[in-house]
C-alpha cells in the first residue's frame, strides 16, 4: 500500500515538475475543503466565509465538506491520501495538526507530511466562570486549585485540544497536579459552556462565539482570555498575561493545509489569495462575527507554529 | 417603539420572505425525503446560498428548510418503511401498516397535519412564554439527563416486548453498537479492530436504513409480496381524514405537541425519543392497545407532532440562550452569527423587528409546509400501488444514497447491508426491532450523562440527592415494578404487549 502511495507521489511530483499552461490556470476546477467537524462550528463558519470570498476571486465553486468524527483523523486520512492536485484540501487546526499524534497513537501518516499553505484566522480561549461564582480574577482560581484540587471540576474534552491545553496551562502555572483534580470529560465546546452557565462545574473554557450568548444573557462571566491582546467586543477582559500568568496562551487558529507534495504553484496560489482575502474588511466583519480574528500566517510560519505548538502539547501531556 | 408579533407578521408576509419560507420549505422536503439527508444535513448544504441573503431571508429559508426536512423524513417511512431521518422511527409503526391498509393518503395527511399544529402551537408558545423559560435548558446538568434516559429506556422498553429480559438485552446490545468509534469525551479508541472506518463509530443513518428499510424489501421478497397495497385508492378527496379518524388523530397530534414541547426545551433532547414517548402514551391510554402498529391514526399523528413539536422548542434555548439543541439548530446558530446577530435575551431589545420577523415567518413556513403537502398526498400515496417488483429495487436503491450520503462514505454502505441481514433476520424471529434501536440512540446520552454524574461529584449518591433525578430514579422502579406484576398476574396483558410490539 505504502509502496503504490510512493509510486503515484512520484509520478504525480514528476508531472507537476513539467511546466505546462495548464497548470498556471489553477483553480480550474471545483475545490473541496474538508472541515473534519461538524458544520456550525468556529472553523466550519470560518472556513465557509473564505471559501465565499475565493469562489467569488476564482470564478470556481469552493465545496466545505464536512465529515466529522474519529478525533479528526478519518478526514485527515482522507487529505493526507488525496492526489495533490489542489482539488482537495484540508481546513486545518491545532486538533488536527499539532496535538493529533499526542492524541491519537499509530497515526498512518506522520502529522508534519502534510503541505502547509496558510493560516486565516484565530480565537483565543477564555476562561469562564457561572455568573454568580465567588471566583472573580485567575489569582481566585488558582488559590481554590491550589487549597481544594480534590473539588475543583473543570470542563475537559478530552485528549489533547485547545481547550484542555488552556486547563493544563492553568494549572501547570498554579502548580497543580492535572490529576488530583476533578475534570468532567464533556462532547464539545458549546456544552462546556451550557455546563458552566449552568453552574454545574467551577470552571469552563469557550471561544468568543461559544460564549457571546450566555455571556450577554448574564449566565457566566469571563474571567481571562488566554491571548497576547484583549478580544475586540470584550475590551474589559484582561488576558491572562495582564493576569499574572504569562505562560497561558492558547491560540485556536484555523488555516489551509494540502496533501504531502501540493506543487509550489498552487501553494503560492493559495498564499496570495488568502492574503488578500484575509486584508479584506467585509470578510475581516464577517469572520469576527463568526468569532474569529482575521490573522495571516504564510506557510513557513504557520509549519513553525505547529512544531511549537507539537513541542508544547508533548511536553504538558508526557512530562507531568 | 413598541414592535410586537404583528410588525412581525406583516414584515414576513413581503413578497421576499413569503417566497423563502416557500422555497425554504420545498427544498426541504425534498432533501427530507431522501433518507440520509435528514435537516442537518440539508441546512448544511444550502447554507452558502443563505448567506448571500440579507439576515432575515437567510434565516427564514434556514428555518423552512428545517421544518421542510423534518416533514419530508415521515414521507419515505409511511410509505416504504423507511425512515428518511431518526425521528421518523416511530412514524413508520403505524404509518407503514396504513399505507399496507390502503391508507397512505390518510397517515400522509395526518402527518402533515400534525406537524402545522405542532408547528403553529410551537410558534404561540415561543412569542409568549420563550424566554421567561428558557433558563429550564441550563438547570439539567449530567445527573438530570442520566435520570431522564434511564427512565424513558425503562419505560419504552418494558412496554415493547413480551420479555423484560429479551428487551433489555436487545437495547443493551443496541448501547454497545453505539460505543464503537472515538469515545466521546476522551477521545479513546473503542472496538474499532485497527481500522480507520470504525474510528468514526456507526452512524445513526445507514443502521437505520438497513434494519427497516432493506430488511423490509428482504421480508418482502421473501413473502412474495407483489404490491404494498392491492387494493384500489379512492380520489384525493377521500384521502383526507374525516369525521371520528380525524377527531382522534387529532386529540393525539395535541398531546404530542405538548409532550415534544416541554422535552424540546432540554438541549440535547432528540426528536426521536420525544416521539417514542408520546407515541407511547398514545399506546398506555387507548382502550385498543393491541390495535398499535397494524396502523392506527394515533400512532402516526402523535410522534410527528411531538417531533415537530420538539424541533420549534429548541428555538427557545437558542434565540435566548444562544444554545442549540440539535446539530440542525448548531447550523442555524452559525448562519445567525455569520449574519452578525448574537442571539441571548438582548435580542429581544435590540432586534426585536428580526425576532419577530422571524417568529411570523414560522407562522408562514408552516403554513407553506402544508399548502405544498396536502394536495401531493395523492400522488405520493399511489407509491404504494407500484408492482414490487419495481417498487422493490428502487427502494435498495434509495437505501444505498441515503446510507451513503450523510458522512460520504462506502463503509457506511455495507453498514446498511448488514444492518439489513440483522433486521430481516430479528423479523423472522419476532424480535422487536424498535428497541435495539432505542438503545442504540440513547447509549451514548446515558453513557456520557453517567460518567459525568460520577465524575462531577464523585459518587453515585447523587442520583438520590438532586430532586430530579431522584423522582426519575424512583419512577423507573415503579415502571418496572408495575410492568413485570402486570405481565405476571395476567396473561391477557402479556399477550396484548406481545401483538402490539412485533409488527414494527
Amino acid at each position: 500500500m505504502k509502496a503504490i502511495t510512493w509510486t503515484v507521489a512520484a509520478a504525480v511530483g514528476l508531472l507537476t515538475t513539467l511546466p505546462t499552461s495548464a497548470q498556471e490556470k489553477y483553480p480550474t476546477k471545483p475545490v473541496e475543503l474538508i472541515v473534519p467537524f461538524a458544520a456550525g462550528a468556529s472553523t466550519d463558519s470560518g472556513a465557509r466565509v473564505i471559501a465565499q470570498a475565493l469562489e467569488a476571486r476564482w470564478k470556481v465553486p469552493i465545496k466545505v465538506v464536512n465529515k466529522p468524527g474519529g478525533n479528526t483523523v478519518p478526514a485527515v486520512n482522507d487529505v493526507m491520501t488525496a492526489r495533490p492536485d489542489g482539488s482537495i484540501l484540508l481546513v486545518d487546526g491545532p486538533p488536527q495538526s499539532s496535538m493529533l499524534d499526542t492524541v491519537v497513537k499509530n497515526l498512518a501518516f506522520k502529522v508534519t507530511d502534510r503541505t502547509f499553505v496558510a493560516i486565516m484566522a484565530y480565537t483565543p480561549m477564555n476562561f469562564i466562570v457561572p455568573y454568580d461564582s465567588p471566583l472573580q480574577t485567575l489569582r481566585d482560581i488558582a488559590t481554590e486549585l491550589q487549597k481544594n484540587p480534590g473539588d475543583f471540576t473543570w470542563t475537559s474534552l478530552g485528549g489533547a485540544g485547545a481547550q484542555d491545553m488552556a486547563f493544563r496551562q492553568l494549572f501547570a502555572a498554579a502548580n497543580v497536579d492535572v490529576k488530583k483534580t476533578r475534570s468532567v470529560a464533556l462532547k464539545g465546546g458549546s456544552e462546556a459552556v451550557t455546563m458552566t452557565a449552568g453552574g454545574h462545574v467551577k470552571l469552563g473554557v469557550g471561544s468568543y462565539s461559544a460564549i457571546a450568548a450566555p455571556l450577554s444573557a448574564k449566565k457566566l462571566r469571563v474571567v481571562a482570555t488566554a491571548a497576547p491582546e484583549r478580544w475586540p467586543n470584550m475590551t474589559e477582559v484582561p488576558t491572562a498575561a495582564e493576569a499574572g500568568f504569562p505562560s497561558v496562551e492558547v491560540l485556536y487558529w484555523i488555516g489551509i493545509s494540502g496533501p504531502p507534495n501540493l506543487p509550489p504553484h498552487i501553494v503560492k496560489t493559495w498564499d496570495e489569495a488568502l492574503r488578500d482575502v484575509v486584508a479584506d474588511k467585509a470578510v475581516q466583519e464577517k469572520l469576527l462575527h463568526a468569532g474569529l480574528l482575521a490573522s495571516y500566517f504564510n506557510a513557513k510560519d504557520m509549519a513553525a507554529r505547529v512544531a511549537k505548538e507539537r513541542a508544547e502539547t508533548q511536553k504538558l501531556y508526557f512530562v507531568q | 417603539m413598541n414592535v410586537g408579533i404583528i410588525d412581525g407578521l406583516l414584515n414576513a408576509l413581503t413578497f421576499a420572505n413569503i417566497g423563502f419560507a416557500m422555497i425554504g420549505c420545498l427544498l426541504g422536503t425534498l432533501v427530507g425525503v431522501l433518507p440520509g439527508l435528514g435537516p442537518a444535513s440539508a441546512m448544511a448544504i444550502l447554507l452558502p446560498v443563505a448567506l448571500y441573503l440579507p439576515t432575515d431571508g437567510a434565516v427564514i429559508i434556514m428555518a423552512g428548510i428545517y421544518y421542510g426536512a423534518m416533514y419530508g423524513g415521515s414521507t419515505t417511512a409511511i410509505l416504504m418503511n423507511i425512515p428518511g431521518e431518526v425521528s421518523s422511527i416511530v412514524t413508520a409503526q403505524d404509518g407503514f401498516p396504513m399505507t399496507k391498509n390502503g391508507q397512505a393518503g390518510q397517515a400522509l395527511a395526518i402527518a402533515a397535519i400534525g406537524s402545522f399544529l405542532a408547528g403553529i402551537v410551537g410558534t404561540l408558545a415561543i412569542a409568549l412564554i420563550g424566554p421567561q423559560i428558557a433558563g429550564l435548558a441550563l438547570q439539567f446538568g449530567p445527573p438530570e439527563y442520566f435520570g431522564l434516559v434511564l427512565f424513558s429506556m425503562t419505560a419504552l422498553i418494558s412496554f415493547a416486548g413480551s420479555s423484560l429480559l429479551s428487551g433489555l438485552a436487545l437495547g443493551v446490545f443496541g448501547m454497545w453498537l453505539a460505543t464503537v468509534g472515538t469515545d466521546p469525551l476522551t477521545g479513546t479508541q473503542r472496538l474499532n479492530f485497527g481500522t480507520i472506518e470504525l474510528m468514526k463509530g456507526f452512524d445513526i443513518i445507514p443502521v437505520l436504513v438497513g434494519l427497516f428499510g432493506i430488511a423490509e424489501v428482504l421480508t418482502s421478497v421473501d413473502e412474495k409480496i407483489t404490491k404494498i397495497f392491492t387494493g384500489k385508492l379512492g380520489s384525493w378527496w377521500s384521502m383526507i381524514p374525516r369525521g371520528a379518524q380525524l377527531v382522534r388523530g387529532m386529540f393525539a397530534a395535541i398531546r404530542g405537541t405538548v409532550i415534544g414541547f416541554v422535552l424540546g426545551l432540554l438541549p440535547g433532547m432528540l426528536p426521536a425519543l420525544t416521539a417514542y414517548l408520546a407515541y407511547d402514551v398514545e399506546k398506555q391510554i387507548s382502550k385498543t392497545p393491541e390495535k398499535f402498529g397494524t396502523g392506527m391514526i394515533e400512532g402516526v399523528a402523535s410522534p410527528e407532532s411531538a417531533n415537530n413539536a420538539t424541533a420549534m422548542a429548541g428555538f427557545i434555548p437558542l434565540l435566548a440562550l444562544g444554545i442549540p439543541t440539535s446539530p440542525a439548530l448548531a447550523i442555524l446558530l452559525g448562519t445567525l452569527l455569520i449574519s452578525g446577530v448574537t442571539p441571548g435575551p438582548m435580542l429581544f431589545e435590540q432586534q426585536p423587528l428580526l425576532i419577530w420577523t422571524v417568529i411570523g415567518s414560522m407562522l408562514i413556513a408552516n403554513t407553506a409546509l402544508i399548502v405544498l403537502n396536502l394536495p401531493l398526498v395523492g400522488l405520493w400515496a399511489r407509491i404504494c400501488l407500484i408492482p414490487y417488483s419495481i417498487l422493490g429495487p428502487v427502494v435498495l436503491i434509495i437505501c444505498v444514497l441515503g446510507a451513503y450520503a450523510p458522512r460520504n462514505t462506502l463503509f457506511d454502505v455495507w453498514v446498511a447491508v448488514l444492518f439489513g441481514i440483522i433486521g430481516y433476520i430479528m423479523r423472522r424471529l419476532s424480535m422487536p426491532v424498535s428497541t435495539l434501536v432505542l438503545g442504540f440512540l440513547l447509549g451514548p446520552m446515558f453513557e456520557q450523562a453517567l460518567r459525568q454524574s460520577i465524575a462531577m461529584t464523585g459518587t453515585p449518591m447523587v442520583f438520590i440527592e438532586r430532586p430530579i433525578p431522584l423522582a426519575l430514579v424512583i419512577a423507573t422502579a415503579l415502571v418496572l415494578i408495575v410492568t413485570t406484576y402486570l405481565k405476571r398476574r395476567s396473561r391477557a396483558v402479556a399477550n396484548l404487549i406481545r401483538e402490539s410490539t412485533n409488527e414494527a
